[in-house]
């Protein structure tokens, strides 16, 4: 059994540890305050531009004068994937960055490690992803702690010109989508290239203003609009050559920043859930050590009186 | 009277959500007006003032670049809404938050692109191209508006 003097300084110990998780966390919360608003902020933009790509994407079937539109909805040129990870640049996040590493790992399994590069957002999955075997192509770990869309655009260049190298068939995101404080799911979605074929687990829950678009209400029909099914037939100024590619690239583009947005609040709010646990843990052993603590000095105290008490016997 | 429903949207906020009876937009080949009841349409803007018409009163946004989709809409008879604009700006604020501490940070900002841009690479260059153009707007808009009346 441990003496007195070495439980006490372990009590110290664990109650500095304590005292940093709890710091910790409350700077996490504030984060996350932030970084939520603003994600909730930007999901509007995100709803609307994905309902507008929705909306049009037919276009580029129905119309046989669709310049330009090949290369920007069809499949890429190349067969290789691009995959982009975003994870957090600093630890003590529970999790967060595993979980996302591993839906990318098993994406690289199923395609193919010769057939897939990789770029990667945030240090921690950097050296996590270079182990995988596929090559990391690029890495990015430098952005500001609140990223705006203008922080974020030489990435989106970047993936652009990877893609226009024809190299790629198309390029997927990996990222957190911030759920609540204590559920975040690990995202997977092709911002660029063919996105018919959407494997993304979040796009079953996508808010209904998506869907509602797309499905025209019955009282448009009875009203006489016409529709081309489903759709409704747009004019597109300049011309559809001119603004679909600009737009596709805005929009893929937009989508990567949304995603950089949901990932930093999901981390700041496993960070501040895997500190608030650390603080509980510290406390609960905090506890635990006090009741030992006391026990031995109890158990040493005793043992003085008995010797003491033997003495005088021995003495009298 | 039939309404329009503006949106003004940017990646970072929602600027704007409203009735309105009328919106002129800086579109890429011009300015156009849009009344209740226009034809669904999709178009590209560049930077300039969006002006909403509402109740004779006129409310005046900067924009910088975006995209504007017109659609008909009459899921919402209740309210006789007809069409609905949505606005999906790269960078949209009222001009009544544009201050005179802000134009007077924009033009600072602009002096500065400018002299970084003399030794800017070709990536960056893009980038300053439109940082510059977004603190130019800012101060055109502002100044235009300065001397109207506007809600």
């Amino acid at each position: 059994m441990p003496s007195g003097k070495e439980i006490k300084s372990r009590i110290k110990s664990i109650k500095n540890t304590g005292k940093i998780t709890k710091a910790m966390e409350l700077v996490s919360a504030a984060k996350m305050r932030k970084a939520v608003a603003r994600t909730f902020l930007a999901r509007e933009y995100a709803t609307a531009a994905e309902a507008l790509l929705k909306k049009i994407s037919h276009l580029g079937s129905l119309s046989s004068a669709g310049e330009g539109w090949g290369e920007v909805f069809a499949k890429g040129k190349g067969d290789k994937l691009l995959l982009i990870v975003i994870t957090s640049n600093k630890g003590l996040c529970g999790g967060y960055n595993t979980q996302v590493l591993k839906l990318a790992a098993e994406r690289i399994k199923q395609y193919g490690r010769e057939r897939t590069d990789i770029v990667s957002i945030g240090s921690k999955g950097k050296i996590a992803l270079a182990r995988l075997g596929s090559s990391l192509i690029a890495s990015f770990t430098e952005l500001p702690e609140m990223p705006t869309s203008r922080d974020v655009a030489p990435i989106a260049n970047y993936i652009d010109k990877q893609y226009a190298s024809g190299e790629y068939a198309k390029v997927e995101l990996f990222y957190t989508h911030y759920v609540s404080a204590l559920t975040q799911t690990p995202t997977h979605k092709v911002i660029v290239g063919d996105t018919s074929s959407q494997p993304s687990p979040a796009e079953g829950k996508e808010p209904d203003a998506t869907r509602s678009a797309a499905t025209p209400s019955p009282s448009q029909e009875r009203a006489g609009v016409r529709f081309s099914e489903t759709q409704t037939d747009y004019i597109i100024e300049p011309s559809q050559g001119a603004i679909l590619p600009n737009l596709l690239r805005h929009l893929s583009k937009q989508r990567f920043y949304h995603a950089l947005l949901e990932s930093l609040a999901s981390e700041h709010s496993a960070r501040m859930v895997a500190m608030k646990n650390a603080k509980e843990s510290a406390e609960e052993m905090i506890d635990e050590l006090g009741l030992a603590y006391n026990k031995a000095r109890q158990a040493s105290i005793t043992q003085e009186i008995s010797e003491i008490s033997a003495g005088m016997a021995a003495v009298s | 009277m039939a309404k329009i429903l503006l949106k003004i949207i940017t990646p970072e906020k929602k600027v704007f959500e409203e009735l309105v009876d009328s919106v002129t937009l800086p579109t890429q080949d011009g300015e156009i007006t849009v009344l209740p009841g226009h034809i669904p349409l999709i178009s590209a803007l560049t930077s300039g003032d969006i002006v909403a018409r509402a109740d004779s009163h006129e409310i005046p946004f900067a924009v910088v670049g975006g995209f504007i989709e017109v659609d008909r809409n009459s899921l919402d008879e209740a309210r006789d809404i007809e069409t609905t604009v949505s606005i999906l700006a790269d960078f949209a604020e009222h001009v009544g938050d544009i201050s005179d501490t802000v134009i007077a940070e924009a033009e600072k900002r602009a002096a500065e692109i400018r002299a970084m841009k003399e030794h800017a690479t070709d990536v960056d260059f893009e980038h300053f191209e439109a940082e510059l153009e977004r603190s130019l707007t800012r101060v055109k808009i502002a100044d235009k508006w300065r001397k109207k009346k506007y809600k």
